[in-house]
C-alpha cells in the first residue's frame, strides 16, 4: 500500500508519460544504429589487439645472460649512447621497488598499486588513480565502458560507448571520447579534480562506423584525437582544446604526443617522424625508418622506438632522444629456440628515466623496468597465461 | 550450389529475425518510449536512450531465449546509459537553455501538482530517479528493480527512501501532506 506522497509520485509520472504515444523509430533506424555499434566494437577490438602484444619469433639464436651490454657504442652515435642490452627477465635482478604505475593482472583480476595488491570486481584493462578513487576501462565484447570508481572499486558512474582512456605521461590528466549520438564528445580532465570542468569538444559524427579516439596530450589543454570515417575509411585528426576543434590536415597516423614539448610522433607507410603539433605545415623535426614510435617520456626528452621486423613484430625497443632521434640505448629480447618472445607495445614510462614493459616468453609474462642507463630489472612475474592471452597491463598513473 | 543454399539460409534467418524484432518493437516501442522519457527528461534524450537500447537488443536478439525478459533487457540498458556521469554532464552542457525542462503533457484533470512533482523528480540523482520511475511508473518490485539496476534489493530500498525524503524536503507544503505513512516506511 502506498503512502499519499507515493501516490502523488505515481500519478505525476503517469500524467507526464501516459499521453506520450511516440514510436519514433523504424526497424531500419535501429539496424543502422546497430551497425554503427557493431563497427565501433570491431574497430575498438582491432585497436586493442594491435596494442596488446608484438611478439618476436626467434630463429636459431641462443640464450644470453641478463642485461648484458653486448656492443661498444658506435662512433656515429651521440656520446651518451649506452649500447645494446639484452633483456632476460628470468635472470635479471628482481627489483625491491614495485611498479610506480598501476599494474593490472587480468587473470585475477587485481591491480598492484605500489606495494599493495588490490582485488578488482571486474577485469579492467586500464586503471589509473582519479579523484578519490580510480577511473578505468572495461572491454565488453569490444565495446569500451569507462567506469569512475571510489577507493573500494564501487562503480560511481559508467559511460558506455566510450573509447579507451589516454592518460598523460605524468599520469595527471585523462582524456576520453564517447559517442554522444549525433557527435563524439572529447573529455579532458585532471585526475586530482582541482580544476573546474572543462568544456567538451564535439567531433562531427559520420556514416555508420565512424569512431573518434584520443591519441595523446599535446599540452595540458589540447587533446589530439583521430576520427575514422565509417563511410570511406579515411582518418582525420584534430586538436581539441576545450570546446574548440582544430583540424590537422597535414597529420598522418599519429601514435603518441608529448604535452611538455608539444610534439607528435607519427607514422607513415614505412617510416616514423616527430612533428611540431603547432606547425602549420607539419614539417618533421626528424624522421626514422628504423623504428615505430611509441610514447614520450614524461619530460618529453625521450621517445620509445620499437624495432620493426618484416612481419611487423617488435623484437626490441630503443629509447630515442626525442629532439634528434638518436638512440640512447637499444634493448633486445632474448631469443631461445622454440620460444615465442616479445615485448608488448603497451609500454609505460614510470619516470623520466625508466620505462616499464611487459615481456612475454611463451606462456610466461613479466614486467621489466628498463633504464635509460641500460639497466634491466624484473618488477613482476612470471604470470602464466594461456597461449596468446595477455594478463599483465600497465596504465600511466602515479601510485608512488 | 552449396554457397547459394547457405546464403539463402542466412537470408531466411535474417528475415525471421527482422520480422520477430519488428513485431516486438511495434508492440513495445510506445511504452518503452514513455519510460525512456521519464528517465531522460526530454524527447531528444529519450530517443537517444531508446534507439541505443533497441540497437543493442537487435544485436543480441538471437542470444535472448526468454522473450519475457526483453523489456527488462531494454530497461536495463536505458537505465545504465542514463546513469552515466559523463553522459549526464554532456546533456547538462549541450542542452542548457533558458527555458524550463519539458514537463510532458498533462490531462485536464491535472491540478498542476503533477507537473510540479515531475519537476522535483527531475532534480533527483539519476539512480534515485531510476528507482522512482521503475517503482512508481513501471510498478516493478524491489527485486525486479534490483535485477534491472544490478544492485541489491536493500540498495533499491534505501535509494527509494532517499528519493522520497528528497521529494518530501523539496516539495511545497501543498504537495507534502503530513503523512505518517511515509515516515513509517
Amino acid at each position: 500500500m502506498n503512502t499519499p506522497l507515493e501516490d502523488r509520485v505515481h500519478d505525476a509520472l503517469h500524467r507526464t508519460a501516459d499521453p506520450l504515444q511516440r514510436a519514433p523509430f523504424t526497424v531500419g533506424d535501429v539496424r543502422t544504429r546497430a551497425r554503427r555499434i557493431q563497427r565501433r566494437r570491431a574497430v575498438a577490438a582491432g585497436a586493442a589487439v594491435a596494442a596488446v602484444l608484438a611478439v618476436a619469433v626467434p630463429f636459431g639464436l641462443t640464450m644470453t645472460g641478463p642485461a648484458q651490454r653486448t656492443e661498444v657504442p658506435p662512433a656515429t652515435q651521440t656520446p651518451s649512447y649506452v649500447g645494446q642490452v639484452t633483456i632476460d627477465p628470468r635472470s635479471a635482478e628482481v627489483s625491491a621497488t614495485p611498479a610506480g604505475v598501476p599494474l593490472l593482472d587480468l587473470s585475477v583480476p587485481s591491480v598492484s598499486a605500489g606495494s599493495a595488491q588490490l582485488d578488482l570486481p571486474k577485469p579492467y584493462e586500464q586503471l589509473t588513480p582519479y579523484r578519490d578513487g580510480w577511473i578505468g576501462t572495461l572491454n565488453v565484447d569490444g565495446d569500451y565502458v569507462v567506469d569512475v570508481l571510489d577507493d573500494s572499486f564501487t562503480v560511481l558512474d559508467e559511460t558506455p560507448g566510450a573509447s579507451p582512456l589516454v592518460v598523460s605521461p605524468d599520469g595527471q590528466r585523462v582524456a576520453s571520447t564517447f559517442d554522444a549520438g549525433d557527435h563524439w564528445s572529447v573529455i579532458n580532465s585532471d585526475v586530482a579534480g582541482e580544476e573546474l570542468e572543462r568544456p567538451w569538444a564535439s567531433v562531427p559524427d559520420g556514416p555508420v562506423g565512424t569512431v573518434v579516439t584520443p591519441v595523446g596530450f599535446v599540452s595540458a589543454d589540447e587533446v589530439l584525437v583521430s576520427r575514422l570515417d565509417g563511410g570511406d575509411g579515411t582518418f582525420s585528426y584534430y586538436l581539441a582544446d576545450g570546446d574548440q576543434l582544430e583540424p590537422l590536415p597535414w597529420l598522418d597516423q599519429p601514435t603518441s604526443a608529448s604535452p611538455v614539448t608539444g610534439t607528435i610522433a607519427a607514422q607513415d607507410d614505412s617510416c616514423a617522424a616527430v612533428l611540431d603539433a603547432h606547425s602549420s605545415s607539419g614539417a618533421a623535426l626528424w624522421r626514422t625508418c628504423d623504428h615505430v614510435l611509441g610514447p614520450f617520456s614524461p619530460d618529453g626528452s625521450l621517445v620509445v622506438g620499437f624495432t620493426p621486423t618484416p612481419g611487423g613484430d617488435y623484437p626490441g625497443l630503443s629509447l630515442l632522444d626525442a629532439a634528434t632521434g638518436a638512440s640512447r640505448v637499444d634493448f633486445r629480447v632474448t631469443m631461445p629456440k622454440r620460444h615465442v618472445v616479445g615485448i608488448a607495445s603497451q609500454v609505460v614510462w614510470e619516470d623520466d628515466e625508466h620505462l616499464l614493459a611487459v615481456y612475454t616468453d611463451n606462456a610466461d609474462q613479466y614486467v621489466v623496468r628498463l633504464g635509460v642507463d641500460g639497466s634491466v630489472e624484473r618488477v613482476a612475474g612470471p604470470v602464466t597465461v594461456e597461449s596468446g592471452e595477455y594478463a599483465l597491463r600497465l596504465t600511466p598513473g602515479d601510485v608512488g | 550450389m552449396t554457397t547459394t543454399l547457405v546464403d539463402m539460409g542466412t537470408q531466411d534467418r535474417r528475415r525471421d529475425k527482422d520480422a520477430d524484432f519488428s513485431a516486438y518493437m511495434s508492440a513495445r516501442q510506445p511504452a518503452l518510449y514513455r519510460t525512456a522519457y521519464l528517465l531522460a527528461g526530454d524527447h531528444a534524450g529519450a530517443e537517444d536512450l531508446l534507439q541505443n537500447a533497441f540497437a543493442k537488443l537487435y544485436l543480441s536478439w538471437d542470444k535472448i531465449r526468454d522473450r519475457e525478459a526483453l523489456d527488462g533487457y531494454v530497461r536495463r540498458i536505458m537505465v545504465n546509459e542514463n546513469n552515466s556521469l559523463w553522459r549526464r554532464a554532456w546533456k547538462r552542457r549541450e542542452h542548457t537553455t533558458d527555458t524550463m525542462p519539458e514537463t510532458g503533457t498533462h490531462d485536464a484533470y491535472d491540478d498542476g501538482m503533477g507537473g510540479q512533482v515531475w519537476s522535483f523528480v527531475q532534480t533527483l540523482p539519476p539512480k534515485q530517479r531510476a528507482v522512482v520511475v521503475l517503482r512508481y511508473y513501471e510498478q516493478l518490485s524491489e527485486a525486479e528493480i534490483a535485477d534491472v539496476l544490478g544492485i541489491s534489493p536493500g540498495t533499491v530500498k534505501s535509494q527509494a527512501s532517499r528519493a522520497l525524503a528528497a521529494l518530501r524536503a523539496r516539495a511545497p507544503q501543498s504537495l507534502n501532506p503530513h503523512e505518517s505513512g511515509d515516515e513509517a516506511r
